[in-house]
């Protein structure tokens, strides 16, 4: 090794406590050298002392882990100060040097500024041993030098992330004379807890009041004056993306850096019943705390129960001085609710007194009509009004094209009968029957599923679906279904599987199970798209009434079912929560295409596939052997059926097309299709009451294999598994049964 | 403010954070930011309905890439409940 390049580094006794450093070669006899290595001493470890005296051993942090090792091992190894520091040193040649540290959150301009104030003098590099990017710089302003360096963008300085760290332990340990915190007028408040944060540092900070032009965009007023008291410190305004007071702040980092403006932060104030055991704490941690860490900030963050800090400090502190210190911690867990609540309630504090919102914004406007469409009457009356008015118009516009087409693929399968009619006869019914009357049958319901999703995605995309979900909330609640419940019932809505994978979240066995036995009684999007088309096959224009009525009567069931589960099995349990509704916006036009064809291509892929299969079987078992449906197989083994179909007035082929809804829900219409070649063929085979028992019997009968494989897969049970088939099915075949039998007698 | 927080959502059932923000006369945006640090503290549990991995089922399913529609819900944890019995007992 050069000798120059030797002469850079230091012995290990000579490293500051606190500053890293890289081991960078290891001097001695063999067998030192064998005990060092052994003890994890290998060039090019990092290395941090953490506790140095003049005699006695040297605490140094090593590869995760704290070490002692004795003056006469310590004299053996030589390190050099890790890159950052180097950096940092190498932009501060001049010790009449000010250095500034540049902080705020992501996407608040901080990079600008950067570049702004160092043009071209500037070292791009990473923080020892992380890939996050550390940038330093230079630049000269009235004669003084400036060295400055941008910390990673961080929400605040709690330590809860390998940025926040970085930043944190840059102020700490390096002391910058001066911190830069870049905020976003735009959205201020989020910006200025940071501050909070940074102003109990014993560091003196200008506030960088960034994007001015993007506030003023958006009608908000931000005055950078009143900003300045609220907060005691300078704030400059900027439009860094335009150079815009760049020189302003420039000449307010060298005002701060001569003292020619007071500084007199206004921080954040703690309770006094919180300051006594402050200070307690602070007596207590005293001797063990490191010397770079300011003393009140350290007892400050264990009092908010930083995990890092309290680790650090317990580990250098005698197990009674420990205990004594966990003791007061644990007595004050909850200060952190004061502590933290207190720069809140100072966040608060100052956005009212120095930033005054336009009267209308999203944010406004979100809220207004927040007022009427989460009422819990107005709301759901609107969502009621909606929930029709989407069937109405799915029906208005989609029902006519539907039957279009449904005559169409009639045609077709004439024209294939009449042209084929010396090829061989199954493969001609194959063909017209199976496939052409199956899966075409099924696509013509295209146009109306189009309809549906498209004003779905509508609703998606504005924002209305979450008020949806959160009226529903509302009621599921007050029939008293309370906690995690509520959230896989929801998903179940889109489809049932996801949602009783959903069920995840209840850490209680036996409400996660009664979730999962309520989940399948929510009508899904394949369930409600069948209904939406047999509706219109079987009552045309009272069609909307309909399918309207009976996703409503399906959550009454689910309510009812909810509200005796609650009384006898969630009794006395309340878990209150709050959501999240994303602000109201115009719709994309492009993401609703996007949800439409994704959902379009979804149906496609298993009409395709799954419904394509189902089909064919059913088709073939309807055909052979006679080649009439009445003594086919599937013709004798649906006549077994005939009794249970008496007591709803439904013919075998209805509960045949039940049956393989099992597989996939859309299946009953490509099954009833291939079984009366014409859907309208069975408005003449079954009456009004017996219609309407088979929609109340497809609604709520058993779910699809997907969701039956889902319940097995999350309880493990056969059992249960069972059980919720069971229970839907008894549901759904008591209840069609009593719909038709009260129907006919009117 | 963070006391008050869990008092306001303990009041009620189900809330939106527009709806507390008006309650407590601040910004969504400071509530979200409040839910956020009381969740790192152990007070509140976040829970996100997206689907973190594709399960059984899931590539058939027609809302598998709208799973999120419920967006983001936050539950009083046990440590919340015990923090707001404790200051309701101190009042």
């Amino acid at each position: 090794m050069p000798a120059a390049k030797q002469n850079e580094h230091m012995q290990l006794m000579e490293l500051q406590p606190g500053r890293k450093a890289v081991i960078k070669r290891l001097e001695g006899g063999r067998s030192v050298l064998s005990r060092l290595a052994a003890m994890g001493f290998t060039p090019g470890a990092d290395i941090t002392v953490i506790r140095a005296s003049d005699h006695g051993p040297l605490l140094v942090s090593l590869r995760g882990s704290r070490v002692a090792v004795g003056r006469g091992e310590a004299a053996h190894i030589f390190v050099s100060l890790a890159v950052k520091d180097k950096a940092a040193e190498a932009v501060k040649t001049n010790p009449n040097t000010i250095s500034i540290a540049l902080t705020g959150q992501p996407n608040v301009g901080k990079s600008s500024i950067f570049n702004l104030l160092t043009g071209l003098n500037q070292h791009v590099g990473n923080w020892t041993g992380k890939t996050i990017e550390c940038k330093v710089g230079t630049f000269k302003f009235k004669g003084a030098e400036f060295s400055i360096v941008d910390l990673p963008g961080t929400y605040s300085l709690t330590a809860s992330s390998e940025e926040e760290r970085l930043a944190r332990d840059y102020i700490i340990k390096e002391h910058p004379d001066l911190i830069v915190a870049v905020v976003n007028a735009a959205t201020l408040e989020r910006s200025l807890y940071l501050v909070a944060e940074l102003l109990l540092l014993p560091v003196p900070i200008v506030v960088a009041l960034n994007m001015t032009d993007v506030a003023e965009q958006e009608g908000i007023e931000v005055e950078p004056k009143v900003l300045e008291a609220a907060l005691g410190v300078p704030v400059m305004p900027m439009v860094a993306s335009k150079g815009g007071g760049l020189v302003e702040l420039k000449e307010a980092i060298l005002r701060m850096s001569n003292h020619e403006i007071p500084y007199q932060p206004k921080k954040p104030l703690i309770l006094p019943a919180h300051k006594a055991v402050l200070d307690q704490l602070r007596e207590l941690i005293g001797s063990y705390v490191l010397p770079s860490y300011p003393e009140e900030w350290v007892a400050l963050k264990l009092l908010e129960g930083d995990e890092e800090l309290t680790g650090l400090i317990k580990s250098a502190m005698p197990p009674e001085a420990r205990e004594n210190v966990h003791t007061l911690l644990y007595q004050h867990e909850d200060a952190i609710l004061d502590i933290a609540g207190a720069r809140f309630e100072w966040v608060a504090r100052v956005i009212r007194a120095a930033v005054v919102e336009p009267k209308v914004t999203r944010v406004g406007l979100t809220s207004r009509l927040d007022r009427v469409l989460t009422h819990p009457l107005w709301g759901t009356l609107t969502l009621v009004a909606i929930l029709g008015g989407v069937f109405w118009l799915t029906y208005r516009i989609g029902t006519p094209i539907q039957s279009w087409l449904s005559s169409l693929i009639n045609e077709l399968a004439q024209i294939l009968r009449t042209g084929w009619a010396q090829g061989p006869r199954w493969l001609v019914e194959f063909s017209a029957g199976g496939i052409l009357g199956g899966i075409g049958m099924v696509l013509t319901f295209l146009p109306i599923m189009v309809i549906f999703f498209a004003i779905l995605g509508f609703m998606e995309d504005t924002g209305y679906m979450a008020r949806a979900a959160y009226l529903s909330d509302r009621w599921m609640h007050m029939m008293g279904l309370h906690g995690k419940s509520f959230m896989p019932i929801l998903l179940g809505f889109g489809c049932n599987v996801p949602a009783i994978l959903g069920t995840r979240i209840i850490e209680s066995r036996r409400a996660r199970l009664l979730t999962t036995l309520l989940i399948p009684l929510v009508p899904c999007t394949a369930r409600m798209a069948v209904i939406t088309i047999l509706a219109s096959v079987f009552l045309g224009a009272g069609a909307f009434w309909i399918a309207w009525g009976l996703v409503g009567f399906s959550l009454l069931i689910l309510a009812g079912l909810g509200l005796v589960l609650h009384h006898f099995f969630f009794k006395n349990e309340h878990v209150p929560f709050i959501m999240e509704l994303p602000l109201y916006h115009l719709p994309n036009f492009r993401t609703i295409g996007i949800y439409v064809r994704d959902n379009i291509l979804g149906f496609l892929k298993k009409a395709g596939t799954t419904i394509l299969v189902a089909t064919l079987i059913v088709w073939a078992l309807s055909y052979f052997p006679t080649g009439d449906v009445m003594t086919s197989y599937l013709g004798m083994a649906g006549k077994t059926m005939e009794p249970i179909g008496s007591w709803m007035g439904l013919p075998w082929p209805l509960l045949v097309a039940l049956l393989t809804s099992f597989v996939a829900k859309e299946n009953t219409v490509a099954t009833l299709s291939v079984l009366y070649g014409s859907l309208d063929v069975m408005k003449t085979v079954i009456t009004p009451p017996a219609m309407l028992a088979f929609l109340v019997f497809q609604i709520l009968f058993i779910p699809c294999v997907g969701t039956v494989a889902a319940i097995q897969q999350e309880t493990k049970s056969w059992k249960w598994t069972a059980t919720s088939v069971g229970i839907q099915l008894a549901l759904s075949l008591g209840l069609a049964v009593a719909v038709y039998q009260v129907g006919r007698l009117f | 403010m963070l006391h008050r927080f869990l008092e306001t959502i303990r009041a009620g059932d189900v809330q939106s954070l527009s709806e507390i923000a008006r309650t407590m006369d601040i910004s969504p945006d400071m509530v979200l930011r409040m839910a956020q640090e009381l969740t790192h503290k152990g007070y509140l549990q976040e829970i996100s309905t997206n689907c973190d991995e594709p399960q059984k089922g899931c590539p058939d399913c027609p809302v598998n890439n709208t799973c999120q529609v419920m967006g983001k819900h936050w539950f009083l944890t046990e440590k919340g409940r015990v923090a707001v019995s404790s200051t309701a007992t101190i009042k």
